[in-house]
């Protein structure tokens, strides 16, 4: 999947995420993440938000993360709404990535 | 009695919709001691669907947020994060990479849930603050691969609308004190030259002096994003505060990352708002109760053709009134070849046709 443009999904609500994802200029992910329970579970939310990316074929993206103590199922719907719609794809099927 | 948080829907209102609202947020705002800003072109609305009765609103002027305000009765309920999300979502659609706010100091804990984080502070008074500062990082990146050695370092800001000589003799000024001077431009393009043609010109200006480098400008140095209007009662206010925020967000980010240690600006007869933006920087640049190291702040005299002091708004006027031959005493021969090529060629070519 390609990411042509800005895609936003989430809230700053508490048990939320709101991801951005970003074009980037070149083949790589770059991650951003800040969360409140970075300490706790900053590895666990970076792996599932690049884990997701990857299901997605998402392969070159600056990505942005501003989570609120999101569960993990949360963190992985964020981010396919907003890769989906950084990417222009009408075909969704959601869900069925996992 | 107010009904559910859960029913409160939250519209974007920008255009026409605007219009026909702005009396109702102008008495929302009223009630919270706030004023509308007329710059602001899109406002986050929430409010009850059934009698459309406001109980939140924040707006957004390109990349600042302005005239936030949360019902009195509604505070603490969440709706504040409601509010946040969609300014922000809606910042972040329209394609800007950060987002910036001024409020009240002991406001800006509220703003932290939004994600915004202050950038300078005067304590007890103001923060400005910004949602995504890694955008400031990679500016001062850019401008750290610019980095020169030395014991003075100076600076100029400016807008050069057109570059003068004036402009010209501050920088020779400040490039004879200087092991190096590093120049910016001012980003904003709502003057009357536009942006690549103003760093044109300073770049063609300044091309002689070898120890001149000349940035480009940001949001984070002299910017709209520092000018603050809804909380701020006072006119003198305005300024006053608008231009601490900038000479502090130069101070604490700009300065430090290419050593600069001394200011250059103009001595300002005529403008009050210039003269009184002079007063702030010297107070502000020095001022001992921030831990930033302090930067000297150095007037030099205007310089004067025919007793008056050259002047960009001076050219503009001799533009403005077809006097185009008179601007040769005002400016290097780089900006006269090209007002020449823009406006009295263009002047002849039309007069070659009318006759």
């Amino acid at each position: 999947m390609k990411i042509k443009k800005r895609g936003i999904a989430g809230t700053l609500e508490s048990s939320d995420v709101m991801v951005v994802i970003n074009p980037h200029d070149s083949q790589e992910i770059k991650l951003i993440v800040q969360s409140k329970v970075e300490k706790q579970f900053g590895s666990s939310i970076r792996k599932t938000v690049k884990d997701t990316l990857e299901k997605c074929g998402v392969v070159s993206a600056v990505v942005d993360v501003r989570d609120q103590g999101a569960l993990d199922c949360v963190i992985k719907a964020r981010v396919e709404a907003a890769a989906y719609r950084a990417s222009d794809e009408k075909n969704v099927k959601f869900g069925d990535l996992s | 009695m107010y009904q559910n948080l859960d029913d409160i829907s939250i519209s974007i209102v920008s255009g026409s919709d605007l219009e026909r609202k702005r009396k109702d947020i102008v008495d929302f705002l009223a009630a919270g001691d706030l004023r509308i800003d007329n710059q602001v072109t899109t406002f986050i609305v929430g409010a009850f669907p059934d009698d459309e009765h406001i109980v939140a609103c924040a707006g957004l002027d390109k990349n600042v947020v302005k005239c936030v305000c949360v019902d009195k009765k509604m505070r603490g309920s969440g709706l504040s994060v409601r509010l946040g999300t969609e300014i922000v979502k809606e910042g972040l659609s329209k394609g800007y990479d950060d987002l910036f706010l001024f409020t009240k100091y002991i406001n800006s804990r509220i703003f932290d849930g939004w994600g915004f984080k202050p950038l300078v502070e005067i304590p007890d008074v103001v923060s400005f603050m910004d949602y995504n500062p890694r955008q400031l990082d990679y500016y001062l990146d850019s401008l750290k691969s610019a980095l020169r050695a030395g014991d003075r370092i100076g600076s100029i800001v400016m807008n050069a609308n057109p570059f003068t000589n004036g402009h010209r003799y501050l920088v020779e000024q400040a490039s004879k004190e200087c092991d190096w001077v590093h120049v910016f431009l001012v980003r904003e393009d709502v003057s009357f030259f536009s942006y690549e043609t103003r760093l044109t010109l300073v770049r063609e200006g300044v091309s002689d002096l070898r120890n001149v480098v000349v940035h480009e400008g940001s949001d984070y140095i002299i910017s709209h994003a520092t000018f603050p209007q809804y909380f701020l009662k006072k006119d003198e206010e305005i300024t006053e505060q608008a231009s601490a925020i900038d000479a502090l967000m130069f101070r604490k980010y700009i300065a430090p990352s290419l050593n600069i240690n001394v200011r250059y600006v103009g001595t300002e007869p005529t403008d009050k708002t210039t003269a009184m933006y002079n007063v702030v920087l010297n107070k502000f640049l020095k001022d001992c109760s921030y831990s930033d190291k302090k930067i000297e702040l150095k007037e030099i005299e205007r310089v004067k053709f025919q007793d008056t002091a050259v002047s960009a708004s001076r050219v503009r006027r001799l533009i403005q009134e077809h006097r185009y031959r008179e601007i040769v005493d005002l400016v290097p021969k780089s900006t006269y070849s090209y007002l020449n090529k823009l406006f009295v060629n263009k002047k002849e070519r039309k007069s070659c046709h009318e006759n």
